[in-house]
């Protein structure tokens, strides 16, 4: 049973409080009570309450004055700076020319990715991974080219008619001495396949072997001749001014790999530059990417770096930004059935956590100034395509702030 | 627009006897202060002791060294949380501070089962991540009923059940007040106040003496307007909501407009100097022309994660999701950490020899880098398998394995070198074997030479060490 706190029933606490005489109150200033007098309120409320009485509505109404609240919003207007540091826009770089029917340009940031006080000039691009031979693949990656395993101009096709790849990479793998040694004249046909097969932009990889890949990129650069490839990579440890020639000359971008160093990025960039004469819109940067949880962190300042360093005026670094976004699947975290630490929580169904691993890293990325994503697997490719697009988009959709997932049952 | 404060600035507040006060120089005292390696609240119990004239130098400290943004305190205890307290646009310029806490949602018409069990699953929740755990840090508590008295009775419950720091959510004074009363001296923060209930929740907070969020659905001048008015009655505890689209096609504003307030706030405007929530879980519904192949629970749930990444890059202090599935909670917890790790602080551990279990003679020994990543890994893989043995964290400099091959941080000499300077005699062990990490593969021959061991290739991740050495060790004796 509940008993009422009665205003009357104030006189009797106050004489108690008087007896102790700690507090000194006349009941009719109470009305206009501050400081220590609005502290004595509360207590009193919180003491009625605490022996079972409601208050009546004439102390609640003096309750409720304990806190003066503004009768009116304070007239108050938003503003904020555009980000002036940033003085030089990022070169833009063309992709595919030739016979490429659907050829596009990255690159023209004059802001940190989506930032408000500069529109982003090209949205992001993503180019899907072909391999020249079956490789091992996680099995959620897999399941979507069992078919195409064995034929790289299939898996090309169905990668951009049915995954929407804006580029396609072949990556060359089969020429690596201690794989298969496939000649650099072979891997060059299997470049033109290539390019027969689909009419978008194509990247071409070698093997990753620093000895044979001059030689195959080289082949290879010269079979896709005038069809504005993106020529993947040249490298600090290997010849790289064979390769930058090559890229040169059949008229290729070419992409200056480097390994979480923005002062090694720098030195190659300018080293393709003077040395093998590429041109300033011909040349693409992939500072290297680490998987979340495996090191994206330094991957990202590496990136968010390189870029503001570009934007704030280093002529060095004001190129596109490429990712091996597909390193994602290199974590645990993507691939693995279940977790190998017995005190880990469950981690849920592999086939839905290695997609948000990829799309995870890759957005991480996007934000720090990534343009270009190398990615596998297709729901990674539709989601990072889908929030990259929204945030680059020229345009705002106002879509509801609304509340409604504070009363929703789920 | 980032604030940050120069040791020049600090040095004259100093006193001259750094060197016998802080056994360092003053120099390095005010460099400590200035990268905030030394906080200023960690010098108070020096200060006090000097004469009165430093009472005012440290004032003087303590504001030049406050945050830019606010740092506010939610909950109450042990697991008390501050939000806030940052300095800067971009982490790697300084760092940033105070992780956000992931904040998971209950709601009021929950059964008692179905609320305990995901309280349980809530604070049970552990990710195992170099050498500890990543967790969620508190519950979202929303009011589905609109009644004051169920609200109040599932917060007294979840109380009773949890001591994670709560948020309580309702834009209904009545309702909010009942919880408040339920979690009186827990401290949890208030979502939300707008401008249809402010005077209500602006009483609330004072009364209650706890954080309120304000929430304007992305309006700015209203968010400033709100800030400023509250501010002026009394309430300094604010977190500002910038407004999270319910669905994706709104993202753009959402996050153009964290990007405005953090910058606001950190170009110096008072009203926008506080923490920011994302709501993620307001993110959940999918556009509407998406057209997925996924179960539609799956869509919501990377909707959620990609909203609570990309808002943790750009300036979120606290967030609240719905999602508790593996493949949401994984990245979020990883987000959160890798952003707010120290840039400036490599990440390794003393490269010497650890011994894991109990090894003896028979046991096996393996190498990895001293990158903690990978030393971490390594070492609880094969501790949570059971395995003794002895495992050499190499000096890389900090680099894993893959990268210190390709880079010449990790060779036959250098691995030869670790374990002379650990001590460590293949001549005393029965196998005089040593197994290789699978991405070391190619040191293989180098090493038996120049160590004169055997030496085996283990698998390419550590994960499967526990297997591997179950088929592999112990091996042929070496002859």
């Amino acid at each position: 049973m509940t008993r009422k706190m009665r205003y009357s029933d104030l006189e009797k606490l106050f004489q108690i409080l008087q007896t102790e005489g700690k507090t000194d109150l006349q009941l009719s200033d109470l009305s206009g009570a501050k400081g220590d007098e609005k502290e004595l309120l509360a207590r009193i409320s919180q003491i009625s309450s605490l022996l079972g009485c409601e208050t009546d509505s004439e102390l609640e109404a003096l309750l409720s004055n304990a806190y003066p609240v503004s009768d009116t919003l304070a007239a108050a207007k938003f503003n904020v700076a555009d980000f002036t540091q940033f003085k030089q826009s990022i070169q833009e770089v063309t992709l595919g020319a030739g016979s490429r029917k659907k050829p596009f340009v990255i690159g023209g940031e004059k802001t940190m990715p989506y930032f408000f006080d500069a529109a982003m000039p090209n949205i992001n691009r993503v180019t899907m991974d072909v391999f020249d031979m079956p490789v091992g693949l996680a099995k959620s990656v897999r399941s979507n080219y069992e078919d195409v395993l064995e034929d790289p101009a299939a898996w090309a096709k169905k990668s951009v008619n049915e995954f929407g790849a804006d580029m396609i990479t072949i990556h060359l793998v089969s020429t690596d001495p201690a794989i298969k040694d496939t000649s650099a004249k072979e891997a060059a046909k299997t470049v033109e396949e290539i390019l027969q097969a689909v009419d978008v932009p194509i990247v071409i990889g070698g093997s990753g072997n620093p000895q044979k890949d001059p030689e195959v990129l080289e082949k290879a650069a010269e079979a896709a001749e005038g069809e504005r490839a993106l020529i993947a990579s040249a490298n600090l440890n290997m010849d790289y001014q064979r390769v930058g020639n090559a890229a040169k000359k059949y008229g290729h971008v070419i992409l200056s790999w480097t390994q979480m160093d923005i002062n090694a990025q720098k030195e190659l960039n300018r080293k393709l530059f003077r040395q093998c004469g590429i041109e300033q819109d011909g040349l693409i940067m992939d500072p290297t990417t680490a998987a979340l949880g495996y090191g994206l962190d330094y991957a990202y300042s590496n990136m968010e770096r390189i870029r503001m360093a570009g934007l704030t005026g280093d002529a060095e670094l004001a190129y596109p930004l490429s990712s091996g976004t597909t390193n994602a699947w290199g974590a645990r975290e993507a691939w693995m059935i279940a977790s190998p630490q017995a005190a880990d929580s469950d981690w849920g169904d592999r086939e839905y956590r290695g997609p948000i691993w990829e799309i995870i890293t890759g957005m991480t990325l996007a934000l720090a100034g990534n343009d270009l994503f190398m990615m596998m697997h297709p729901k990674a490719v539709q989601f990072l395509k889908e929030f990259t697009g929204i945030l680059g988009n020229a345009s705002t959709v106002d879509s509801e702030m609304n509340d409604d997932w504070l009363t929703e049952v789920y | 627009m980032a604030k940050q404060v120069s040791p020049l600035n600090i040095y004259p507040l100093l006193p001259d006897d750094c060197e016998s006060l802080f056994g360092t120089s003053k120099m390095a005292v005010a460099t400590q202060l200035a990268g905030k390696k030394m906080k200023v609240s960690d010098v108070k119990e020096i200060y006090d002791k000097l004469p009165p004239e430093f009472a005012e130098k440290y004032e003087k400290l303590a504001d030049l060294l406050s945050p830019a943004i606010r740092e506010i305190e939610i909950g109450a205890g042990d697991k008390k949380i501050i939000i806030g307290g940052d300095d800067v646009m971009f982490r790697h310029t300084l760092s940033f501070y105070n992780k956000p806490p992931v904040a998971v949602d209950v709601w009021d018409t929950m059964s008692d089962d179905e609320l305990f069990e995901r309280i349980n699953k809530i604070q049970s929740f552990q990710k195992f991540y170099v050498g500890d755990f990543l967790y969620l840090d508190m519950i979202a508590v929303r009011s589905t009923s609109g009644n004051p008295e169920t609200f109040g009775k599932c917060v007294e419950k979840i109380i009773a059940h949890s001591d994670l720091p709560l948020i309580l959510c309702t834009k209904d004074a009545k309702i909010m007040r009942a919880g408040l009363d339920a979690a009186d001296g827990k401290n949890p923060l208030m979502y939300a106040c707008d401008v249809k209930n402010r005077k209500e929740m602006t009483t609330l907070a004072l009364e209650f003496d706890v954080p309120i969020v304000i929430t304007a659905a992305g309006n700015l001048d209203e968010t400033k307007s709100l800030s400023a008015t509250l501010q002026k009655d009394g309430v300094s505890k604010i977190v500002i909501d910038p407004g999270t689209a319910s669905y994706s096609a709104g993202f753009k504003k959402t996050f153009q407009n964290f990007i405005k307030l953090r910058k606001a706030g950190l170009d110096g405007d008072k009203d926008l100097a506080f923490p920011l929530i994302a709501l993620p879980i307001a993110a959940r519904k999918s556009n509407p022309r998406a057209n997925e192949k996924l179960p539609q629970e799956i869509v919501a749930d990377y909707h959620e994660t990609i909203t609570a990444s990309a808002l943790t890059v750009r300036y979120a202090d606290i967030m609240i999701i719905h999602g508790l599935g593996g493949h949401e909670l994984l990245p979020i917890v990883h987000v959160t950490d890798m952003i707010y790790t120290d840039p400036r602080t490599p990440s390794s551990v003393e490269p010497k020899l650890y011994q894991i279990g109990n090894p003896d003679s028979s046991s096996p020994v393996l190498f990895t880098t001293n990158f903690a990543l990978t030393y971490y890994t390594v070492e609880s893989d094969l501790a949570s398998a059971g395995f003794d043995g002895y495992v050499l964290a190499v000096n890389t400099g900090g680099l894993g394995v893959e990268a210190a091959v390709a880079g010449g941080q990790l060779t036959a000499e250098v691995v030869k070198k670790n374990f002379e300077e650990a001590r460590f005699n293949f001549e005393e062990t029965d196998y005089q074997t040593l197994v290789l990490p699978g991405l070391a593969a190619r040191l293989q021959n180098e090493i038996e030479k120049s160590m004169n061991i055997a030496a085996v290739v283990g698998p390419m991740d550590s994960g499967r060490l526990a297997k591997w050495l179950e088929e592999n060790w112990p091996p042929e004796k070496k002859t």
